[in-house]
């Protein structure tokens, strides 16, 4: 296992600051954990049979088959399957802009085009280029579109992306825990811009950003 | 007679498949259009009466396919390779037609 | 041949070979035997196979430090384009296909398959459509946005070079090469089986191979009609994926992923059936649970097409079917988790004998779990929002297609190299070469996780450096190396086998697969005798084989009036029903692909008239070719007595099958452009739907009727009434049909530059002529036929052929009225 001071990065999905990141590391910690035992289990069961001298009857190779098969190849997956479905579906449905309770998330609209993100901030009017600045501790509607090809919008550290389509608006929900400077990037290829794509995410405290609405007012 | 023809003949073998794609089909078609024309509101209620009915016809396209799979298992037959295989692919399309309704029964519609 | 033949069995060598054999020099051109082709058909994807390589290596040098300008931006998305398609489309497909060309028709015990020039026609068109593709390359115009080709982005506005043009007209030309090979393993592998092999007895490989080809058939589809409509979007304006007039961009992406997910599965189905002939032969006994696999195959195939949108969890589709996609994306871990443990329980019962392919099967066996358990990472959907488009699922995919493919044709190449060459590979160098390679794929792959992980997005040229991911990327890049290095070793340990190779013993592995039967090197025409087959491992249970097949003590070992045959058995039982009479060395297969990439190109260039020209001297090609065919007295003994009739005198013969497949596939089509129709009306924002259809209602119910009044007519004809006057009245009625539908379609007034309405509606007009138009010329054919006595009262197998056309042509034309123009009568005006 690497040192977990190697997951820690300005991108990282590892170092999260954020809900919806941290869930969806911590599932990746919990599905490791649990797939890599499989993996080494079945790597050792295989090292095993070729090791292993040929069954004595065909009676006794057929038991041991069908033990395998319905075991390894039945069972096995299936409680798999149920366990992770079971952990992420919940989780994944805490990432979405469900409605909140007292009001409604503070709303952003962001608008990419080849190869820049135009934000407006629809209650106050406000306009930024390749850079959005949110509250902390708040839940944050990014309303998401697209004026040319498709592109996505991925703030790695606070939750998961989400594709622009032209045509289609959808809706990304975030919430950072602590103030700071995230990065985003477009996760959707675009073209000759693609790898430059970037944006970030400032995050104030909230008195922070009455002072940062009131400043970019002046 | 016809009924035991069937399980002798290949055709038997994606009998199960079949069921599970179509009952796969009409899952996400009726699903998607129910949200799309408005029929289901918005992150509603929950667990609504469209998740009961999912689950609800779930159930039933299994319980059918493991009939399915009992009849092929109980056919007679001079070679048994083709009602077999035909009742396990049957079994094991039921049990993959009921996991596709479980997220039915856990979720709400239309998120 | 390590025991000299005998004189009688030399001489009858010799005389197979001068029938079967390929004609010298450049008339190697015309040979058509699955052997040859088969073995082309992996030397040219192998060719492929490096040059895709070779694209990698430029990528991997590029990433290999942060912030490079080796290659810029541009270059590099053409790149990564080209490496995809050519990896995908040019190299694991037809290898494989070519795979199983050569092995099947010798497992199954068949002397050819029974479509030989169809072979021919797919190795030309996947030749000529990938150096179209290829050439692009070296005049730097090569795609450049993915080989998904994402619209907008590949649209004529944002990629308005001939880059898009060359992907989308070059892989639709290339995929005639897969529907026709599709078609012709499903029909070898249900009707061409030696006598005695039930279904029960095939062997797996079959098994896998006919999933495959069935999911070609049901699979590529998607993507053809895909990229035909992208192409009139991109060529003439016409509006699908376009937001302003009615398209939308996510059809595109269903379509594509439509194809694209099953695909993962082509590609896997055949090297499993590799993976799963390997094992029993090195563990010395048979597998175990032969049922269990034939199941796991069957959910395989199913699933697999339920699964696209998990390559779209991202672009905002409601979460519960989101949810569905995620479900079944995970069940396919269970029909693979049933073949893992099958192997498993074979090499545990068994006592394994541990040679060069086993190594190699190993490797699969590692890379691939791995592989399949990050997949199941990513079904779910939360986890996947963060990977997805990352770095973390280059890693992913590398794992399961390299691992799921590569891993399985080199263990099944040096497997089966010694059927082709007589000689053994060598086994040290194939061991460093091994190694080297292993290790240089994890080294590459492994770290790539991580590097996904920590947030390096996919397709970008560059980077900065100090995000963390430096180091990963530069031993990314040495491994990428590393693993070319080994494909360098595997490459020269194979060239220098042929020789100096020692020389392989008769069935040098200890197989109980017919092909070993064949004496070695490989001869044109399989088996001097066609035996009876009693067991699911008939050299193990049948060890006489070796001997009494080469000795002509089976059937067919004679050669009758200077043709090809073999035999022609029942779907299941395997019982012999005909003797199939095969055509020879034949020039039309390269003259019609040579004509297709004419076509290809002027559309290509944007020259429509020198296009149309092409098109009609191909169909003229074909209608030639098809000339040639049944009982014309080139292709079928005048006759010939014998204990079973030739198929060209039966009612069911292979070119039944044959029609029944196509159109399995051509249904495919039509149902995605119906999946089109409705999933534009609801979804897409900008969908106008007039209050009333721009289409004659009058006129198409009067075609449509005229339509049904000459399938009532052609009905007559193939219940035996057959003659000259009666076939002209059923070509005189459907032309009528033709011309009505013409009219109605001209009349109409479309303007498919407008609304993706229109533009719907002129591609189904147009499919509907054109099969209208295809089902009477070939009726009209037959007028001429009967008159030759090709076709006739006491031999209607041609219109037996025909017949399901008839039916097809009927139905899709009153489906279209029903979809077309009922179904927004009723619902739609404005909707």
């Amino acid at each position: 296992m690497l040192p977990l001071a190697g997951c820690s990065g300005p991108l990282s999905a590892l170092d999260p600051a954020g809900e919806s990141a941290r869930s969806a590391a911590w599932l990746w910690w919990g599905m490791l954990g649990l797939l890599g035992t499989i993996m080494l289990v079945v790597f050792a069961l295989w090292f095993l049979a070729l090791r292993r001298g040929p069954a004595k009857t065909e009676a006794d190779a057929g038991r041991t088959a069908r033990w395998w098969i319905i075991g390894g190849g039945l069972v096995l997956p299936m409680t798999v399957i149920v366990l992770i479905l079971a952990f992420g579906i919940p989780l994944g449905q805490r990432m979405l802009p469900l409605p909140v309770a007292g009001g409604e998330p503070l709303q952003i609209n962001v608008t990419a085009r080849q190869w820049q993100w135009q934000v407006n901030y629809p209650d106050t009017g406000i306009r930024l280029t390749d850079e959005v600045h949110i509250p902390v501790n708040t839940p944050v509607d990014l309303h998401l579109a697209s004026d040319d090809v498709v592109h996505s919008f991925w703030v790695p550290r606070l939750g998961g992306k989400l594709d622009m389509i032209p045509g289609h608006t959808n809706v990304l929900r975030l919430q950072a825990d602590e103030p700071g400077t995230y990065r985003g990037q477009c996760a959707e290829f675009c073209g000759t811009g693609h790898a430059h794509m970037q944006f970030r995410v400032v995050v104030h405290d909230q008195a922070g950003f009455r002072r940062w609405q009131q400043g970019v007012r002046e | 007679m016809i009924r035991r023809r069937f399980w002798q003949h290949p055709a038997s073998l994606l009998l199960g498949p079949v069921v599970w794609a179509v009952w796969f089909v009409v899952l996400y078609a009726v699903l998607s259009l129910a949200c799309q024309q408005g029929w289901l509101v918005n992150g509603g209620d929950h667990p609504a009466v469209i998740n009961l009915l999912l689950a609800g016809a779930g159930l039933l396209v299994a319980l059918g396919l493991v009939t399915a799979a009992l009849a092929a298992w109980r056919t007679p037959s001079q070679s048994d390779f083709i009602p077999r295989t035909s009742a396990m692919v049957s079994a094991c399309s039921a049990v993959a037609s009921l996991l596709l309704a479980v997220p039915g029964l856990i979720m709400a519609p239309c998120l | 041949m390590s025991q000299a033949p005998s004189a009688e069995q030399q001489a009858r060598h010799d005389r197979f070979e001068r029938v079967w054999g390929n004609r010298p020099g450049w008339g190697a051109l015309s040979a058509v035997n699955h052997t040859t082709v088969g073995l082309r058909f992996l030397v040219t994807g192998l060719a492929f196979f490096l040059v895709g390589g070779l694209l990698a290596m430029l990528i991997r040098t590029q990433l290999a430090l942060p912030e490079q300008e080796i290659i810029g931006a541009d270059l590099y998305n053409q790149l990564f384009t080209m490496h995809g398609t050519v990896m995908m489309f040019l190299f694991a497909i037809p290898v494989l296909e070519g795979a199983a060309m050569y092995l099947i028709p010798k497992m199954i015990g068949a002397r050819d398959l029974v479509f030989p020039r169809l072979s021919a026609l797919g190795y030309f068109c996947y030749l000529f459509g990938g150096l179209i593709i290829l050439s692009s390359l070296f005049l730097q115009i090569a795609p450049s946005s993915g080989w998904f080709m994402y619209t907008p982005l590949s649209s004529s506005e944002f990629s308005p070079g001939m880059g898009s043009d060359f992907w989308l007209l070059g892989i639709t030309f290339v995929e005639i090469s897969a529907i026709s090979a599709g078609v012709e393993l499903v029909v070898s592998i249900l009707r061409s089986r030696a006598p005695g092999m039930s279904l029960q007895r095939m062997p797996l490989f079959a098994w896998y191979i006919l999933a495959m080809a069935l999911m070609i058939i049901f699979g590529f589809p998607p993507l053809i009609l895909g990229s035909v409509l992208l192409e009139l979007e991109r060529a003439a304006g016409w509006v699908f994926f376009a937001v302003e007039g009615g398209g939308d961009p996510l059809l595109w992406q269903h379509l594509f992923w439509l194809f694209g997910h099953p695909e993962v599965y082509i590609i896997f189905l055949p090297a499993a059936g590799i993976v799963s002939t390997l094992i029993p032969v090195f563990a010395g006994r048979p597998i175990i649970g032969y049922r269990w696999v034939v199941l796991a195959i069957i959910m395989m195939g199913f699933v697999s097409f339920g699964l696209w949108v998990h390559h779209m969890f991202t672009v905002g589709i409601p979460q519960m079917a989101q949810a569905f996609f995620s479900v079944a994306s995970m069940l396919v871990a269970v029909p693979t988790a049933i073949q893992i443990f099958v192997w498993l329980a074979t090499l545990w019962a068994g006592k394994v004998r541990f040679h060069l392919p086993m190594l190699w099967v190993m490797g699969f066996l590692i890379v691939f779990v791995c592989g399949g358990l990050t997949g199941v990472m990513l079904a779910l959907v939360p986890f996947n929002w963060q990977l997805h488009d990352t770095h973390f699922v280059v890693a992913h995919m590398h794992y399961v297609l390299v691992g799921g493919m590569l891993f399985p044709l080199v263990a099944g190449l040096y497997y089966w190299l010694p059927h082709v060459s007589g000689r053994m590979p060598s086994d040290s160098m194939g061991r460093w070469g091994f190694w080297l390679f292993f290790i240089g794929f994890n080294m590459t792959f492994l770290l790539m996780h991580l590097t996904g992980l920590l947030g390096m997005p996919r397709r970008v040229y560059t980077y900065e450096a100090g995000l963390g991911w430096d180091w990963l990327n530069l031993l990314s890049s040495v491994g990428g190396f590393v693993m070319a290095v080994g494909v360098a070793t595997v490459i020269l340990d194979i060239v220098l086998h042929f020789r100096f190779g020692r020389r392989a013993a008769p069935n040098p592995w200890q197989a109980d697969t017919l092909e070993w039967a064949i004496p070695m090197p490989v001869n044109a025409y399989n088996f001097a005798s066609i035996p009876e087959i009693r067991s699911r491992h008939p050299l193990w249970d049948q060890p006489e084989l070796m001997q009494s097949i080469p000795a002509g003590e089976h059937r067919l070992s004679r050669i009758e009036d200077g043709r090809r045959d073999t035999i022609g058995s029942d779907a299941i039982s395997g019982e012999a029903r005909e003797v199939m009479h095969l055509p020879s060395n034949a020039w039309e297969p390269l003259v019609t692909a040579a004509l297709l990439a004419g076509l290809c190109l002027s559309l290509l260039l944007k020259t429509y008239t020198l296009a149309v020209v092409f098109a009609v001297l191909a169909l003229v090609a074909c209608l030639r070719w098809s000339w040639v065919n049944g009982l014309h007295p080139r292709m079928a003994p005048r006759d010939r007595s014998g204990e079973l009739p030739l198929h060209s005198r039966t009612t069911d013969g292979p070119g039944r099958w044959g029609m029944i497949v196509t159109l399995m596939a051509d249904g495919t089509l039509f149902a995605s452009l119906l999946f089109g129709w409705l999933y534009l009306w609801p979804v897409a924002p900008d969908w106008q739907m007039p209050e009333q259809s721009p289409l004659s209602v009058w006129g198409l119910l009067g075609s449509g009727l005229v339509l049904a009044g000459a399938l009532g007519l052609w009905w007559r004809q193939v219940q035996g009434a057959v003659s000259v006057g009666g076939l002209g009245l059923v070509t005189g009625v459907g032309l009528v049909h033709c011309i009505a539908l013409g009219l109605t379609a001209f009349d109409a007034g479309l303007a498919p530059g407008n609304s993706a309405h229109d533009s719907i509606l002129a591609v189904v007009l147009a499919y509907l002529i054109f099969h209208s138009g295809l089902t009477v010329l070939l009726t009209g054919l037959q007028v001429f036929r009967v008159r030759h006595g090709y076709t006739s009262r006491a031999l209607p197998y041609e219109l037996r052929v025909l017949h399901p056309l008839w039916g097809y042509t009927v139905a899709v034309y009153w489906i279209s009225v029903a979809v077309f123009l009922a179904l927004p009568a009723a619902f739609g005006g404005g909707a």
